[in-house]
């Protein structure tokens, strides 16, 4: 038996008939790290980011923690809904939950106004949090809300290729679900307890983020003493390591190469997504400032970028070439999105095809880059690192970046002065790298047109065709 | 509660951007003092004119932050397009990133800046926006002044870039509900106002659309009497107007004759449009012509149009996402120039049909004012006091809002004074407009789910 499947069938005992009252209450051996941006705008703004992510062994899993969210936008045990909301407005308050792949968040935002009294609205968010409206009816209506949410992301060819790629990372490669149809069947009251509330409280520590005026830290603090009441002591300062543990074991050994092609016909423009997730976090700060520079020189630098100015800039191929989020699971994954027009895509698949293997696999892209170019991407990538910094929600966001497990704690202290890299150092990191990288690329169209030219560009690609309605269900990504 | 936002005191003004020693001539080298405007205390906004040219000009400094966010608005959007030459306003802005003397791939040297830029064309305006190190304060305004008078276009370029417009066009109005159900609700609800074409214009125009045509447009419409630059960050005043001087000092005032704009008739018979697409779901939007954004009225329109449909507080999505009809509810309220559209989007829940969620849609409306009351009306002012306070937060936020408005309103402060407005808006006020809401011409547009979509369908413009 899995681990959360322990915890499930230890949790379900326990809540056996107490169903509405139980409250998990949070490990009070953990503690809750609180990290600060003093802004002296009157705006309140606390987040909690919890180490634990949708992606899970189960799809039951997965489900229970992205309805949850659901679930504490219906209230609480004692309000409705809309009395709920009514008293969260008298205060110009947003409280929210979120799922993430990795990891969770919950968030409170509010304008300050001098004199009000702000217990009310602590008391209400903790029993929000504590004490949510989870019964069989608000259970099925988050299930409804959230097959209708699913069913709606087919609508998007951008989100649809993005989301049928990272499925088919997770569940093939690393054998973890994203919530799915058929997880959504199984949720319950006890599942959702279970899984979700329980799960939640577990974790053994979790960190906090303030962003508003020096003087209303401490509200900051009585909301994270009030709310999150089971968790240990609170902790202030930046926390300088990562609180997120990433599935090592579930990875499959060998890495795949797979193309999948979405069948959607009548489509106008032929979405792209291609990526390939390292075997591991780089060793060290220059190998992760390979990857970092690296990537801001093929892709992060926009439309100054390598992939930006071979697609989109020399040959007007494509409105959007989007690099992808750095990190999946903890590893690198590198690639990038894009939606060039069908009448188009022959020519692109063969560009993109090009321009993968002079980034990843060959990476002459850092070998033949003239020195001016080496030099304004130097530039850009310090400038970028200046602008980041002058913004107290981006200052936040880089430590929370550590936390998260995507930054090393060394690599955030080095000061751009001290950054210092070859090309060689960055061409042998992605060449290595994507040598043993699990390589995905997720096309969406008429599969009898793609079909050949995926086969022709990406000779050594497995090609696999999902209709766009099976991408919800497991069967789709099963070998 | 009864206004409580008379009883928000704007605290820790100690803490903010002073303007210590960085005084604000009245006249210096060809600009021309205007006006002083604190939208926040301790946001202090210095307003010029270059007297030449005609150039407006807005600054804030704020010692110590190391950026500069640096807007330009040019006072056009597709709002001046004729039927036949539509999305060239739109087109031309991408043509902006295509070369200037100086500066012969702006990508690359925009990038080369930390790469946060960006742009966008709306029906009233087209807007430019960089936020960079205070390092190459200079550098930008040399830019941004080139490409104002001396943008280099060649045929090859002009094509190349044409090609991402067409992918955009297709990315924003094929291939998703939300973007063919706006395009086609412009189009039936306008007859001769160019609100009825969205800035992305018609596949064919764009293609008819020529290097010669797009550069007597950059001439005509990027003068410098027909701009705001403003400018947040990092820097003393004077200095800034050093800056500027150096690279418009020299920029005249083009002729400016204003183009007829025609006025829609917006009392006329409802209309009610169902096309077929391709999509799992029933896609609906409801649009009632709103006043244009000068309107007295104006605040009132938005409150009520959030209470009445604002995603997660207003009243239809209780009703609607609540009761297992829709899938979401959203309001889609902004104002023009001209009188524009007031919209509610609905999208149906998976298996529910188009009678039941026009129904029970017609239901919820019939039971808006017993939902409506004071407490809600004053809860989502706060709602908007804290979007408002988010934008003074960064640099860019104020430098966008001051260039847009003062473009679009003709008032720098329009945005920052809307709060005010927002503010003063009474229970009776938003009955009254609901009580015209719903006398309104209407226009629905309804994209039934079908296996395949029906391809675009030019309306033929009235003479």
């Amino acid at each position: 038996m899995k681990h959360s499947e322990k915890i499930f069938a230890k949790l379900f005992f326990l809540t056996l008939g107490v169903l509405g009252t139980t409250f998990y209450s949070g490990n009070a051996k953990a503690k809750i790290y609180l990290d600060s941006e003093n802004d002296p705008l009157p705006l309140f703004s606390l987040q909690v980011m919890f180490p634990k992510g949708m992606l899970s062994e189960t799809q039951i899993q997965a489900a229970s923690l992205a309805l949850y969210s659901e679930i504490l936008e219906d209230g609480t045990e004692r309000l409705t809904k809309q009395e709920f909301l009514d008293a969260m407005m008298t205060y110009g308050a947003s409280v929210s939950f979120g799922a993430g792949r990795e990891t969770s968040g919950w968030s409170i935002s509010f304008p300050i106004i001098e004199g009000k009294d702000y217990e009310p609205l602590i008391n209400l968010v903790e029993e929000n949090w504590k004490r949510p409206r989870l019964n069989n009816e608000t259970v099925e209506k988050a299930k409804l809300k959230m097959e209708a949410a699913l069913k709606g992301s087919l609508d998007s060819d951008m989100g649809l290729a993005a989301a049928t790629g990272r499925r088919w990372l997770g569940i093939n490669n690393f054998s973890l679900y994203p919530v799915l149809m058929d997880g959504l069947k199984g949720v319950s009251t006890t599942s959702i307890q279970g899984l979700a509330q329980a799960a939640l409280a577990e974790l053994p520590d979790v960190w906090a983020g303030y962003i508003g005026p020096k003087s209303h830290e401490k509200l900051a603090v009585t909301i994270l003493n009030k709310v999150f009441s089971g968790y240990g002591k609170i902790s202030k300062g930046a926390l300088t390591r990562s609180l997120v543990q990433f599935a090592e074991k579930n990875q499959k050994e060998a890495a795949t190469k797979t193309a999948v092609i979405v069948e959607k016909s009548g489509r106008s423009q032929t979405v792209v997504f291609t990526t390939g997730v390292f075997e591991e976090f780089p060793h060290d700060t220059r190998e992760e400032l390979a990857l970092h520079f690296g990537g801001h020189i093929l892709g992060f630098s926009g439309l100054g970028s390598y992939f930006g100015d071979e697609i989109r800039n020399k040959r007007g191929l494509a409105y959007s070439v989007s690099p992808l989020q750095k990190f999946f699971l903890g590893k690198p994954a590198v690639g990038f999105l894009t939606n060039p027009v069908r009448e188009k895509q022959k020519e692109a698949l063969a560009v993109i095809s090009e321009v993968q293997t002079a980034a990843y696999s060959e990476a002459d892209v850092f070998k033949v880059l003239s020195e001016e170019v080496w030099n304004r991407q130097w530039q850009s990538f310090k400038f970028g690192h200046i602008l980041d910094n002058s913004s107290v929600a981006a200052r936040l966001s880089l430590r929370k970046a550590v936390v998260e497990g995507e930054l090393s704690p060394e690599f955030q202290r080095l000061e751009p002065k001290d950054w210092s890299i070859t090309r060689d150092e960055i061409r042998e990191y992605f060449m290595s790298n994507w040598a043993k990288a699990t390589k995905v690329i997720v096309v969406v169209g008429d599969s009898k047109e793609l079909k050949p030219l995926i086969a022709k560009n990406f000779p050594d690609y497995e090609i696999k065709v999902i209709k766009a309605d099976d991408t919800l269900s497991e069967k789709a990504y099963k070998p | 509660m009864k206004n409580i936002l008379l009883f928000l005191i704007l605290v820790f003004v100690s803490g903010c951007a002073s303007m210590g020693g960085n005084s604000a001539p009245k006249e210096y080298k060809g600009f021309v003092y205007k006006n002083t405007f604190e939208p926040f205390p301790g946001i202090v906004v210095q307003e010029y004119l270059h007297v030449k040219s005609g150039l407006k000009v807005l600054l804030e400094s704020r010692p110590k932050t190391g950026v500069i966010a640096y807007v330009t608005a040019f006072d056009v959007g597709s709002r001046f397009e004729a039927p036949g030459r539509t999305g060239l306003a739109h087109l031309f802005e991408h043509m902006m990133f295509r070369g200037t003397p100086s500066f012969p791939e702006p990508f690359k040297t925009l990038s080369g800046w930390g790469d946060r830029f960006n742009a966008y064309t709306s029906f009233d305006l087209t807007l430019y926006h960089e936020l960079v190190p205070k390092e190459v304060f200079d550098d930008v305004a040399k830019f941004e002044s080139e490409r104002m008078r001396q943008l280099q276009l060649t045929d090859e370029v002009f094509k190349t870039e044409r090609g991402a417009v067409v992918s955009e066009r297709k990315m924003r109005t094929a291939d998703t509900p939300s973007g063919r159900l706006n395009w086609e609700l412009y189009q039936y609800a306008f007859d001769i106002h160019p609100y009825q074409t969205g800035p992305i214009g018609w596949q064919e125009d764009l293609d008819a659309v020529s290097v010669k045509d797009a550069l007597a447009f950059y001439k005509r419409y990027y003068a410098p009497n027909r701009a705001t630059i403003a400018i947040v960050g990092d820097f003393k005043i004077k200095e800034a107007l050093d800056t500027l001087d150096r690279h418009y000092g020299s920029f005249t005032k083009e002729d400016w004759v204003e183009p007829v704009v025609r006025s829609e008739n917006t009392k006329r018979k409802d209309r009610r449009i169902v096309i077929p697409y391709q999509t799992e779901t029933v896609h609906m939007a409801d649009a009632r012509f709103a006043p244009g954004l000068m309107s007295k009225q104006n605040a009132a329109e938005m409150l009520l149009c959030s209470l009445l449909a604002d995603g997660k507080l207003g009243y239809l999505p209780s009703e609607l996402v609540e009761k297992k009809i829709a899938r979401s509810v959203n309001d889609s309220c902004y104002y023009l120039v001209d009188p524009s559209l007031s919209t509610i989007q609905l999208t149906g829940n998976p298996g529910v049909s188009i009678s039941q969620l026009e129904s029970a849609y017609e239901k919820a409306l019939k039971k808006f004012p017993l939902w409506l009351n004071a407490d809600r009306l004053e809860g989502i002012k706060l709602y908007y006091l804290e979007a408002h306070l988010g934008e003074l937060r960064e640099p860019m936020g104020v430098a966008e809002s001051l260039a847009y408005n003062s473009v679009t309103a003709k008032d720098p402060m329009f945005g920052f004074n809307y709060m005010e407005q927002i503010k003063n808006v009474s229970l009776d006020q938003v009955k009254a407009v609901w009580d015209d809401w719903q006398t309104r011409s209407k226009t629905r547009l309804i994209l039934k789910p079908a296996k395949k979509s029906a391809p675009f369908k030019k309306r033929t413009f009235k003479k």
